[in-house]
């Protein structure tokens, strides 16, 4: 059975394959299961046991107890196996028994991803609990698991996630050879692992993506793509990713059509605005106020005069603000993290403009930009968009609109130039591939 | 897929009529203009036939490589720096007229030659990516723009001061015969399929082109209309009297509703995206030109990091361009830009004629195999 | 090499971008209109009136305030630079949508001023130009009581958003520009006259010979070239015609005309097509003989175009374009020298056709 085995499954790292020789009667019993799927307990209690104590003919064990089924057709052992049942060889006969383990009670809820309608869990600490739940919901026999030990010291448990069918091999010999070039003593978090696996240094965009959602890690390992899980880690990565992925929360495969497809649209918005209004604020205020239809340029100036210094200061004083505000209620206790909210946003809000330091239009507009931050759904990427509004602020005090602009067209340049492992960033992606005639696709191997 | 190639055409097609064509065919609009525009959507249709249908038979090849294989060293170095420059000129003219409306229309103040530098700056950085990048990057900036295109035209055509009387005098001109210099500026809006030149790296083996007359109409559309839509707005008279043709028609529209009062803006904006995109394709083109002439060249369009060489080039390119800005003035831009016109149409002319000879023969080479 | 090359960068641009327009909105003044007159004194010929918008935070009718500042001077720009040196803050014209050039200056010459407007990047395209009666100065200078923004008034009286009145001919700078060089097409330009010292009233045009007035119209005439412009207006309203004892609006309007060579007279066709709703009339008129009461209507009607086609043809002025339209179809050696004569001999035929869209609430 273990000789077939191996010719119809892909080869797991996590699929326990073992022969059992009985010392005294030298009697041979094999046995095959996925290891995160299957209750190890259970199959030593009924089986190895049973058989190496000898004490009851084990052949009547598995004729009478109704948890052993006989399995005639080996079409079947590979469903079989996925459901958790472990499949048994004796004096050439095959029984399945059920062993299966669903360890969805052990898992932490869900804090940075959270969903209203979707699965209210998040990765466990514990990876095999991880992939006990990802074999559960991904029962697919080309569902290979990948071990591999990071860190010199710490020889960290790594779990190389793939379809075999789907990935694309290139990219995954490109991951391996990335992994086994890391060379470091410890390694505690995927974020760690993320630094390093992210390739340049100065990179603008996140190209690997960080989740802690197990309908995210089905649906990409059903998308052909890599995920890593470490040992001891909440969050898994996914890679190779394309910036729409960030732009994408599970959510929108759970909720109506129109509105969700409109979520999204509001996410690209809100990607512009973010990036854009500190900038267009001060070139528009400060080099080309004629922008603006009267009415508005008259509000602008009326909002501004009380205020003593050039537009840009006021700008940066507020987004300086804004991420102390944020960086404050991510590292306090959750209690007091909201007070620091109420206290900063309410009340200083308020009194700064009274004071006249700050015009009320500029409240607005960082209010905005910060609300628009918060509204792209994968926090990597929020971080490094919340980054990318000031180089286009300095860009604007130097040239306006022209820069602002231009500075747009440079992350345009950026996105479209990056690579995540080898495969394109940010295209455009039709329906078309390269067999179709589309330019790209990965090199050939 | 055959977007890439709308991408390329149409990027060529935009940019210059907002800028460099409209001057050379507008001034010539009672002596030939007419006639040019008709005439160069053959001509430029038969060389797009030509061209495509020679790249085909090379397959996932650039100019340099397919040059190379037929002649010396030498030659085709000095070939590929007289290409390189060709195209390398064309988007630094468009460069520095787009730096001149950004200074009259956005940044009064501002001193030309750091505007300049500062676009230029973001070209180079765009032109040395790869050709893969620099591809999606056209497809991007097109898709944004083509809205703001469409907007621009739809409300200019839609403005009630367009007087059709004044079209149809200058479409009455149509008879007279055109002079090279506007025939000239016709037709480089149908030359964007040069870029395929380089982009024929790209493009898959069983690339099949198609909707190439669909293309070459569509084209010859927007040659029309904005040849005959500032005149509908402006007159015939004063319609020559304006620098930036398409600005003042821009502005000459108002827009009711929304934030902008002026949609000289949204048109500068577009402008700017297609103007950038433009000169970065073209420095990429004009780099790759070069880096085929340099010795130990490695061709990839795809390349994780930019060739050193690259780099070299795009610092020359730019240098080149601020020293000419330095030398010449704006009308002088204007002028010269016709001569150059000129001598483009000529070389692509016969680079393409030449390349579609090449491609013959190697046709009849393998025939020739076959038989034996 | 990376980071010096940054360095490098980041050094140059501080260093040289450092003063290059930037500049606060707070620190600007807007003009919210201008008015430029011709004086007597030849050294100083014109007198440029500014209107410049003061902010102020409480938005509400009667709250604005603007600041009027005179200059005499040679020339425009010149005067405009004079004038920095009154102000304390940097003039912008990119707001100003209403110039108003003075009588005087348009019985003189206007081309001059309208060159300097397209010239200047600043100034919109679609800025809109009138004629101040009696002076420039006195129209720009009003200050309307109930203005809610600067300037408000005057530019809302040019727009389309939101007086729409059939009376008010809009002249954007773009189509005075144009009119003023075209072969064939002559400028129009609105007469604004201020009353009682606090509202507009623009219902007039003056109808120039290129660079100056040769005549003006009276407020019916004026609503009658509007209607027959109408393509130049994208309003919905084209005001009505009175012919006692009717009173109607007109809901649509299509003007056609062509030219007919007639042996040795050129005739001008020109076919008025109307949708027409009754404003005033005596009950049953309509219902009882209809084909009677609309021929009236036509009649009167093309009687009423035909007079005012005469008067401006006799002013030797071509507001709408008929010269344009013969050098579509004709083709002249020397237009300049042989229009004026074709001009002259030329016949109006008028024809109206009007289809009753409804009556009111009464019979």
């Amino acid at each position: 059975m273990l000789e077939r085995l191996k010719v119809i499954l892909a080869p797991a790292e996590d699929l326990m394959q073992s022969e059992i020789i009985h010392p005294v009667t030298r009697q041979k019993l094999e046995l095959a299961y996925y290891l995160p799927i299957c209750d190890e307990q259970k199959i030593h209690d009924y089986i190895t046991v049973p058989f190496s104590k000898n004490q009851y003919p084990i052949m009547n064990l598995f004729l009478s107890n109704a948890n052993f089924k006989r399995v005639t057709d080996p079409a079947k052992w590979n469903d079989l196996l996925l459901r958790g049942q472990a499949l048994v060889e004796y004096q050439n006969q095959i029984f399945s028994f059920d062993a299966l383990k669903y360890e969805y009670l052990n898992l932490p809820d869900s804090n940075f991803e959270p969903s209203i309608r979707g699965p209210q869990h998040s990765l466990s600490e514990d990876p095999i609990i991880s992939l006990n739940i990802i074999r559960n919901s991904y029962m697919s026999p080309e569902l290979v698991i990948d071990k591999m030990q990071i860190g010199n010291i710490s020889q960290t448990n790594l779990y190389i996630l793939y379809d075999q069918r789907k990935v694309n091999h290139h990219t995954l010999d490109n991951v391996k050879n990335k992994l086994s070039s890391i060379h470091i003593d410890l390694i505690h978090s995927s974020g760690e692992l993320e630094r390093l696996l992210n390739g340049k240094k100065y990179q603008l965009f996140p190209t690997l993506l960080v989740t802690e959602r197990f309908d995210r890690i089905g649906r990409a390992l059903s998308f052909g793509k890599i995920v890593l899980i470490l040992k001891g880690s909440q969050f898994a990565l996914i890679l190779p990713v394309t910036f729409y992925d960030f732009m994408h929360s599970v959510e929108d495969h759970y909720e109506s059509y129109w509105m969700t497809k409109m979520i999204v649209v509001i996410r690209y918005i809100a990607l512009i605005l973010t990036t854009t209004l500190p900038g267009l604020y001060i070139a528009i205020l400060s080099y080309n106020p004629e922008i603006f239809r009267l009415q508005l340029a008259f509000t602008l100036v009326a909002s501004r005069s009380i205020v003593p210094y050039p537009s840009f200061i006021e700008v940066i004083i507020m987004l300086v603000m804004i991420e102390m505000l944020l960086e404050a209620s991510i590292r306090t206790p959750k209690l007091i993290g909201s007070t620091s909210t109420t206290v900063g946003g309410l009340i200083l809000g308020t009194a700064i403009q009274q004071a006249g330091l700050v015009s009320s239009i500029m409240i607005i507009v960082t209010s905005l930009v910060a609300i628009s931050n918060l509204v792209l759904p994968i926090h990597t990427m929020s971080l490094a968009i919340r980054f990318l509004k000031y180089p286009i602020i300095v860009a604007a005090i130097f040239f306006g609109l022209a820069g602002v602009f231009l500075g747009i067209l440079y992350y345009i340049t950026c996105l479209c130039s990056t690579r995540s492992f080898g495969e394109y960033y940010f295209r455009l992606r039709g329906n078309a591939s390269s067999q179709h005639g589309d330019i790209g696709g990965t090199k050939p191997t | 897929m055959n977007r890439y190639v709308f991408y390329h055409y149409f990027i060529v097609c935009f940019t210059n009529l907002m800028l460099l064509v409209p001057y050379h065919l507008i001034s010539d609009r009672f002596d030939g203009a007419v006639m040019a525009i008709l005439i160069s959507p053959i001509v430029g249709g038969i060389l797009f036939y030509m061209l495509t249908n020679a790249i085909n038979k090379f397959p996932g090849k650039g100019l340099p490589e397919i040059i190379s294989m037929y002649y010396p060293t030498w030659f085709v170095r000095i070939f590929l720096v007289y290409k390189a420059m060709l195209t390398g000129f064309a988007s630094a003219l468009v460069v520095s007229s787009y730096t001149v409306i950004v200074t009259r229309f956005l940044n009064p103040d501002a001193n030309p030659y750091i505007i300049l530098m500062v676009l230029m700056l973001v070209c180079a950085y765009g032109a040395t990516r790869s050709t893969a990048s620099v591809n999606f990057l056209l497809e991007i900036v097109l898709i944004i723009n083509i809205p703001g295109v469409a907007f621009v035209i739809y409300k200019t055509f839609t403005n009630p001061l367009l007087n059709w009387d004044a079209i149809h005098i200058v479409a009455d001109h149509v008879a007279q015969a055109p002079s090279l210099v506007s025939f000239a500026s016709a037709s480089f809006v149908f030359t964007g399929f040069l870029n395929l030149l380089i982009f024929n790296r790209l493009l898959p083996a069983n690339f099949k082109f198609k909707f190439r007359w669909l293309i070459t109409l569509s084209a010859f559309f927007i040659l029309l209309i904005t040849f005959f839509l500032p005149i509908g707005i402006h007159g015939t008279e004063t319609v020559s009297q304006y620098l930036y043709l398409w600005s003042a028609t821009a502005d000459s529209t108002r827009m009711n509703f929304g934030f902008i009062e002026r949609m000289l803006f949204v048109f500068i904006i577009v402008l700017m995206n297609n103007a950038v995109a433009f000169t970065i394709v073209g420095w990429h083109i004009s780099i790759e030109y070069m880096r085929g002439a340099l010795p130990n060249n490695v061709i990839d369009p795809d390349e994780p990091e930019p060739h050193v060489y690259s780099y070299y080039v795009v610092v020359g390119i730019v240098l080149i361009t601020l020293i000419l800005k330095f030398l010449i003035d704006e009308m002088k831009v204007l002028q010269l830009g016709g001569y150059f016109l000129i001598l483009r149409l000529f070389s692509e002319a016969v680079t393409t004629i030449w390349l579609f000879l090449l491609s013959r023969k190697k046709v009849r080479k393998y025939a020739k195999n076959d038989a034996a | 090499m990376m980071r010096l090359s940054l360095l490098i960068v980041y050094l140059s641009i501080s260093i040289v971008a450092s003063g290059c327009g930037f500049k606060d909105i707070d620190k600007r003044y807007f003009a919210v209109g201008m008015g430029i007159d011709l004086t007597d004194n030849e050294e100083k010929p014109y007198r440029i009136t500014l209107k410049l918008g003061v902010p102020s935070i409480e938005i509400d009718a009667g709250k604005s305030k603007t600041q009027v500042e005179i200059i005499e001077t040679s020339n425009i720009a010149e005067g405009l630079r004079l004038l920095k040196a009154q102000v304390d803050k940097e003039i912008d014209f990119g707001h100003c949508n209403v110039f108003i050039l003075g009588e005087n200056l348009a019985r003189s010459n206007i081309a001059e001023a309208v060159n300097w407007m397209t010239r200047r990047r600043d100034i919109q395209k679609v800025a809109a130009i009138g004629i101040g009666r009696p002076d420039a100065e006195s129209v720009v200078k009003v200050q309307p009581v109930i203005e809610r923004f600067p300037g408000n008034a005057l530019g809302l009286f040019f727009s389309n958003d939101a007086t729409e009145s059939s009376y008010t001919f809009i002249e954007l700078l773009t189509d005075l520009f144009r009119r003023l060089n075209e072969k064939g097409l002559d400028p129009i330009l609105p007469v604004v006259m201020v009353q009682k010292d606090s509202t507009y009233i623009v219902n007039r045009v003056a109808l120039l010979d290129k660079e100056k007035i040769s005549i003006v119209l009276e407020p019916d005439e004026t609503q009658l070239l509007i209607q027959l412009l109408a393509y130049l207006k994208k309003a919905n309203l084209y005001g009505g015609f009175y012919s006692p004892p009717f009173a109607i609006a007109i809901q649509t309007i299509r003007t056609k005309y062509n030219f007919q060579q007639n042996g040795p007279a050129l005739h001008l066709n020109m076919h008025i097509k109307q949708a027409i709703t009754f404003d005033e009339m005596p009950t049953d008129a309509y219902f009882n003989d209809p084909k009677k009461t609309i021929n009236q209507l036509e009649t009167a009607y093309s009687e009423a175009v035909k007079q005012l086609l005469v008067k401006i043809q006799e002013a030797n002025v071509d507001p709408l374009g008929f010269g344009l339209r013969y050098r579509a179809k004709y083709h002249l050696h020397d237009f300049e020298q042989e229009w004026p004569d074709i001009y002259q001999s030329i016949k109006f035929d008028v024809s109206t056709t009007m289809s009753v869209h409804g009556t009111g609430l009464l019979k």
